[in-house]
């Protein structure tokens, strides 16, 4: 894995906490509740590994079936 | 866990190189590239901190006998699944129990609301569907550790694949992006329930690809 | 190399601060801070994170360990979870309306469906002058005001929660509002029973009466706010928050649950039972009576007539009330009473000063402080099983004090003519210099008999205020 599919890993859990925490500021001053913002997330996680399957196919592994091939 | 072949099934540890599995070398209960085996380990233990807030202290561990005492049993992970949360304690996988635990009261809270109605009875199904569920990932947690597989926080028993269409990610984002819109008034589910048949053919679509993909390389799939 | 964060240590550093700052400056409310600010400490204990990782990125310190990369650890997310709920917890209970008429728990939990409001407006009824009116809301508030009318208006919104609005209008018209004559009575329903789903309706009244009216309330859950009525008043809910502020007749309210109920300004008798948290009677002229568990704070003030409260743990007699008395967190504390008094407790400190007549105390575990400023002295027994007994002296009492301790120590700071005398464990401490009987009791503990000093004087009596000078808002 490359250093930037690597970065983005290990960064996706501390994001997603910052996330986590806007989302009740939100909701504690009164603009939109937590049980509404929730699926926010679950974006938020679906579009962060979107970016860490795009950086690691930057640096293109071998493509697995040709290891399998070359068996 | 179980991925499409056995062909990328481990990480080595200090790079993170994929590693097929005749490319795996296995010392100290966990899988490095030949590169970066380590020859010899003078201590097993760096004394970890005890701290829950560091970066995860984690020893490797030896690599354990399914009948070694000390082994996790995963008889015992699935007995203990059954009770919300324990299971995943029992694994070490403290957010997860946590979650569990969660996830449980919720189920139970809304088949108990009367805001849910008439479908009291489908979340009322859905309390036994996941208590065997984390009995079940309790079971294979424990067993892949008992054989020194790594294992996760977030393991599960759902298969995570790095190659081909971005499944979970798509579906995560087409969730969240539906659930959003619903509880912001914009798109209400029940107007979005029209469309149920979309995803029959969604199905039928990514089988077919998946069956294309996997005619352009056939020989795999007979070397089994 | 496995690096540990930094971020730990530094949320032990910032807990600890707090809590000094609540040591140190008494008005710093942690609890509200905490409950308002909390989402902050995750935001910052993210960007911290961050920040570290591109730290240890930069050095290339970073490295994936089998399935675990140097992100956030179990242990933290379990943290966080954990911070989330109690957060969340801590805000409701200081900010938001926990229990609302639909029975949800938190607000904007709305899972399924969304709320229609309805108006109920120009209901109304020709009344009389002092009618009966019942009040037939299953769930809501009720706010009924006495005025120079001879009828009876009703106003006010029905809330349903249902997927849609056909749906929506369908309950309403299911569950339509009525004011009904039966006699002599006016009947105010909303017939939210009949709703197909009870719990998701929910109607708020303001109701104008005659001032000459009789209420009675009946519902499972939803507050009463009654004003200005001559007549008599009957609430019974299995929660509800009653506030009734100058009644002429009698009171009487029987609730399962409640947060809060307040009397002030009752002409007549008030009868108060069941459970609930606080209490508040102010300026009654009527007899008073509280029964029941409550688990919050209890105050009565200027009750003109004898009042009387009996709990599980305590019975509590008092013949008037000039000042208050206020039960709170474990402790009596009364203040200008006028006996007979009688205190019961199976555990209570009680801390009573300016009282006059027959004063009889028995607890079984807790301090007595007894501070008497008018002379000449009333009757006293006052015995604990388990506490210290004080009694604070004005110059010049005259009493025959017996005061006897089974197992501890006396202390006579008074002087003459009261002696002590030791015997072994025990002590007593006797003498009198004319007077009434002043008898003290305490099985394990201390008493202490001392003369008033500056730091005991009591605030300045306030001129009794009569209990029908009924002050119009």
């Amino acid at each position: 894995m490359n250093n930037n599919a690597l970065l983005l890993r290990a960064l996706r859990g501390p994001l997603t906490l910052i996330l986590i925490g806007i989302l009740f500021v939100i909701d504690h001053n009164g603009a939109i509740a937590f049980t509404k913002t929730w699926p926010i997330i679950i974006i938020f996680l679906g579009v962060v590994r979107l970016g860490e399957r795009a950086l690691a196919a930057e640096q293109a592994p071998p493509p697995p079936y040709s290891q399998g091939g070359a068996q | 866990m179980e991925q499409t072949g056995n062909i990328q099934s481990a990480y080595c540890r200090i790079c993170g190189k994929a590693l097929a599995p005749e490319e795996q070398q296995q010392a100290l209960g966990t899988v490095y590239c030949a590169e970066h085996v380590p020859a010899s380990q003078p201590s097993l233990n760096s004394p970890p901190p005890n701290s829950p807030w560091t970066a995860n202290p984690s020893v490797p561990p030896p690599p354990m006998n399914a009948n070694a005492p000390g082994a996790p049993s995963p008889g015992l992970a699935f007995i203990l699944g059954l009770i919300p949360g324990v299971g995943a304690i029992y694994n070490a996988q403290y957010a997860k129990g946590l979650i569990h635990v969660v996830i449980f009261g919720l189920l139970i809270s809304v088949a108990n609301a009367d805001s849910v109605g008439d479908m009291q009875p489908l979340f009322g199904m859905l309390c036994p569907a996941w208590i065997f569920y984390m009995a079940f990932e309790a079971y294979h947690t424990a067993k892949n550790r008992a054989e020194g597989v790594p294992v996760e926080e977030f393991s599960s028993v759902i298969p995570v694949r790095t190659d081909g269409p971005p499944v979970g990610p798509a579906v995560m984002i087409g969730l969240g992006l539906i659930f959003l819109l619903n509880n912001l008034g914009l798109l209400r589910f029940s107007q979005i329930f029209k469309f149920w048949p979309v995803t029959l053919i969604g199905l039928g679509i990514y089988l077919l690809l998946e069956r294309s993909r996997a005619s352009r390389a056939p020989e795999v799939h007979r070397e089994q | 190399m496995r690096r540990s964060s930094v971020v730990g240590p530094l949320i032990l550093i910032v807990i600890g601060a707090i809590f000094l700052l609540r040591n140190f400056i008494p008005e710093f409310r942690v609890m509200d801070v905490l409950g308002t600010y909390w989402p902050w400490l995750l935001i910052g204990w993210g960007s911290l994170r961050v920040v570290e990782i591109l730290n240890w990125h930069r050095n290339g310190q970073l490295s994936p360990r089998g399935g675990r990369f140097q992100g956030m650890t179990g242990g933290e997310w379990a943290l966080v979870i954990f911070i989330c709920l109690l957060g969340s917890g801590m805000y409701a209970a200081r900010h938001a309306n926990l229990f609302d008429a639909n029975g949800i728990h938190l607000p904007n939990w709305d899972i399924l469906g969304e709320r229609f409001d309805f108006a109920l407006t120009g209901a109304q009824a020709a009344a009389g002058k002092a009618p009966r009116i019942v009040i037939d809301n299953a769930r809501g508030d009720a706010r009924i005001i006495g005025v120079d009318t001879e009828e009876v208006r009703v106003t006010g919104t029905k809330t349903i929660r249902a997927l849609t609005r056909d749906d929506a209008n369908k309950e309403d018209k299911a569950t339509a509002f009525e004011i009904v004559r039966s006699g002599d009575q006016i009947i105010i329903r909303t017939n939210l029973e009949r709703a197909s789903n009870s719990r998701q309706a929910h109607a708020d009244l303001e109701i104008t009466v005659p001032k000459g009216a009789t209420i009675e309330g009946r519902g499972k859950y939803g507050n009463y706010d009654i004003e200005n009525i001559d007549g008599a008043i009957e609430v019974n809910s299995d929660n509800a928050g009653v506030r009734l502020n100058n009644i002429g007749g009698e009171v009487r309210i029987d609730l399962r649950r409640s947060d809060m109920v307040r009397v002030v300004n009752a002409k007549g008798n008030v009868d108060i039972k069941g459970r609930g948290q606080d209490v508040e009677l102010e300026n009654v002229a009527g007899v008073a009576t509280v029964s029941g568990q409550y688990s919050g704070e209890m105050k009565f003030r200027n009750l003109a007539k004898p009042f009387r409260f009996e709990s599980q743990n305590s019975s509590l007699r008092v013949e008037r009330i000039h000042g208050e008395i206020e039960l709170a967190h474990g402790r009596l504390t009364g203040r200008r009473l006028i006996g007979p008094i009688q205190i019961t407790s199976k555990s209570k400190d009680i801390e009573l000063a300016d009282f006059t007549n027959t004063l009889e105390i028995d607890v079984e575990r807790g301090d007595i402080q007894l501070r008497p400023t008018r002379l000449p002295l009333s009757k006293i027994n006052a015995r604990t099983r388990s506490g210290k007994a004080e009694l604070i002296l004005p110059i010049g009492a005259k009493l025959d004090l017996k005061a006897a301790v089974k197992k501890g120590q006396i202390e006579n700071d008074f002087g003459e003519p009261f002696r002590v005398r030791e015997d072994g464990r025990a002590a007593t401490l006797t003498g009198s210099n004319g007077g009434p009987e002043v008898k003290i009791e305490v099985d394990r503990g201390d008493i202490e008999i001392r003369k008033w000093t500056n730091e005991d004087a009591p605030a300045p009596p306030i001129a009794p205020r009569s209990p029908l000078e009924v002050t119009k808002q």
